[in-house]
């Protein structure tokens, strides 16, 4: 092997100084792409509370929360390039994840259940196996628990409540409100624009 | 058709899943073609993750049992010394590509190698006559390399694909290079769905031929430190031989079985590794270190894997920068034996090489692979250009003629170090 002369070797390891969010998550994926456990590890650190969080809120139910934890992050080992940093960031992405697990488990549950028991036991607690606790045992208390989420009109915090809290489809949100269609997502769109208003506010408050 | 307008009013509803299915596919489907909508669905989807309020913490154990959990889904990069984490890394990475790949995608042509029969110079004629030689170094016949001198393994050439992609400049060597890594890989790879136009049947190497190629090789070393093989490694048996016999062994088995012994014996070799003297040499063509041959096994496989990625439409992603250094470092050692022959006296020259981006840094290489590089050199030439376009070159899967690299100093010189790069291909 002829010697070549090792000079000035720059950038040898991890960009950890030039790092702005979607590098950061870029770099998270293609170490789990490149079968990284530590990655895997790491994730959860960084986001299993998100997602068990609105998992819980959504189920109201702490094993099913888990049990949706548990395979949002396995779905991301298995398949991390379905992540695409580009169309957002991995928070954002890891969220809808976890909030269509538990929407498809509610369904399936209220489905199950208006079938086996006619509807007779449907006003009662939806919780089953571990409670989450008082916090989430009813949607008001959870809407309590998002502070941008009270400052909304309350069509507006209502409307987002049952859709994105209680898993209903915006059409089903139309008929609980008693509204058109057209009504309810003007209203999820209004109510979800001034919450990302807010969240922006926020940010940009946190940065100066 | 429904309207801009309406697929406009929905994306509050898709951000919170409170779309019907249809409706989600439909959100979805415009979302990939209209920036503005894009935006405010990126927007909102953040809005939407905070909705779930002040964060609950999930039960004591959560991460154990995702961990405990995990391997069964998809097993993870074996563990492997520091040296070698870079090759069970591009294994880890080229096993997650091939999971579930269709059948069909399989028998794609990714790559194209020689045939014995075209490459009939005493150095290519060991192989099987009628079956191709992906060891051999294709049809660049005019930067064909001395296969005594270059480095090991040599990765066939990328297949074409689609006419569209082929630049076509009458005569050029590079006229059948593909782009892997391409931006419009995904939407190619969906238009050259069964393209073998073209191309001598002879020559095409499938998906399940390169995996064997692979194969091949890492048996090579699989072999030196003393792991069974199979078909077992002959006594000075050629590379290019060595490929056709397990091309030949794996075409007799299904895809998903050649799969699984190509990852069995990586694994291997990786468990293998944490007993071995780092003194071990092994036997690519030409001698190599044991680091060496591991950093040059996890440099073919990452070009592999770009081809096959480019030939079935599945993304890929380039090394790690601590794992793509050390290709590059390598690709320095080796350039100076393959340029030499490539460029004009006189040899007491330098080309200073300052490669970009993560993973990249500065290197000074010889003209003549006997000099050693004072510790003070003014070179004839630098250029500049990305690591991870630059390693791409160096494994034959870019155009020297269309690379873009910043050049200060002697020109030519650069220019002809440049051509001279993918000479080293077959890389490692």
């Amino acid at each position: 092997m002829p010697k070549v002369a090792p000079e000035v070797e720059v950038n040898v390891l991890f960009p950890q100084s030039a790092t702005d969010a979607e590098d950061d998550d870029a770099r998270l994926r293609d170490r789990l792409v490149f079968g990284d456990e530590t990655a895997l590890a790491d994730l959860h650190e960084r986001f299993s509370s998100l997602v068990y969080t609105i998992a819980a809120r959504v189920t109201r139910d702490g094993a099913a929360a888990e049990d949706v934890t548990q395979e949002v992050f396995l779905a991301v080992w298995q398949h991390p390039l379905a992540f695409e940093p580009a169309k957002g960031s991995l928070r954002g992405w890891l969220a809808m994840m976890a909030h269509r697990r538990a929407v498809d488990l509610v369904r399936k549950e209220e489905a199950h259940r208006r079938r086996s028991l006619e509807g007779r036991l449907f006003a009662e607690a939806i919780s089953r196996g571990d409670p989450v606790g008082d916090q989430v045992s009813d949607a008001d208390a959870a809407r309590r628990l998002n502070a941008a989420l009270k400052e909304l009109p309350e069509r507006l915090s209502r409307a987002i409540t049952l859709a994105y809290l209680e898993g209903h489809t915006y059409r089903e949100v139309a008929t609980v409100l008693g509204v058109p269609e057209g009504t309810a997502k003007s209203q999820l769109r209004e109510g979800l624009r001034r919450l990302a208003a807010a969240l922006h506010d926020a940010r940009d408050g946190e940065r100066k | 058709m429904i309207s801009h307008d309406t697929l406009t009013e929905l994306i509050a509803a898709w951000a919170l899943d409170a779309c019907p299915p249809e409706e989600t596919e439909l959100v979805e489907a415009h979302l990939d073609t209209c920036d503005t909508c894009a935006h405010e669905a990126r927007e909102l989807r953040e809005a939407a993750a905070d909705l779930g309020g002040a964060h609950l913490s999930p039960p004591p154990g959560s991460l154990d049992r995702l961990l405990t959990a995990a391997p069964a889904r998809r097993r993870p990069a074996t563990p492997a010394p520091a040296y070698a984490t870079s090759y069970a890394a591009q294994i880890a990475a080229l096993d997650l590509l091939l999971t579930d790949l269709p059948a069909a995608d399989w028998h794609r042509t990714a790559a194209h190698g020689a045939t014995a029969h075209r490459h009939a110079a005493p150095t290519h004629n060991t192989a099987n006559q009628h079956h191709p030689t992906p060891g051999s170094p294709g049809e660049a016949a005019p930067r064909t390399p001395d296969q005594h001198h270059t480095a090991p393994g040599t990765p066939s050439r990328a297949a074409p694909r689609t006419p569209d992609q082929h630049h076509t400049a009458p005569g050029s060597p590079s006229q059948h290079r593909t782009a892997p890594g391409s931006r419009d890989q995904r939407a190619a790879g969906a238009n050259g769905a069964g393209d073998r136009r073209g191309a001598d049947a002879h020559d095409e190497l499938t998906v399940h031929d390169l995996l064997a190629h692979l194969i091949a090789i890492d048996g090579l070393l699989a072999d030196a430190l003393g792991l069974p093989v199979e078909p077992p490694v002959e006594p000075g048996q050629r590379l290019t031989a060595r490929t056709t016999a397990v091309v030949d062994f794996e075409r007799q088995r299904p895809p998903e079985q050649t799969r699984q012994a190509w990852r069995a014996q990586a694994d291997a070799i990786c468990r293998a590794l944490h007993e071995q003297p780092n003194d071990v040499t092994v036997r690519l063509g030409r001698p190599f270190s044991l680091v060496d041959a591991l950093t040059a096994r996890a440099y073919e496989t990452w070009i592999h894997t770009e081809d096959i990625a480019a030939t079935t439409g599945r993304p890929a992603v380039p090394p790690l920068p601590e794992h793509v250094h050390p290709m590059a470092a390598f690709a320095m050692r080796v350039l100076p034996r393959v340029v030499f022959r490539r460029i004009e006296p006189p040899h007491n020259r330098y080309v200073r090489l300052h490669l970009t981006g993560p993973g990249g840094g500065t290197w000074t290489v010889p003209l003549d692979p006997a000099t050693v590089v004072p510790a003070v050199t003014k070179p004839s030439a630098s250029i500049t250009v990305d690591v991870i376009e630059f390693c791409r070159l160096a494994g034959d899967r870019r155009d020297p003629a269309h690379i873009a690299a910043a050049i200060e100093g002697d020109a030519k010189l650069a220019r002809d170090f440049l051509a001279a790069v993918p000479a080293m291909a077959p890389v490692p």
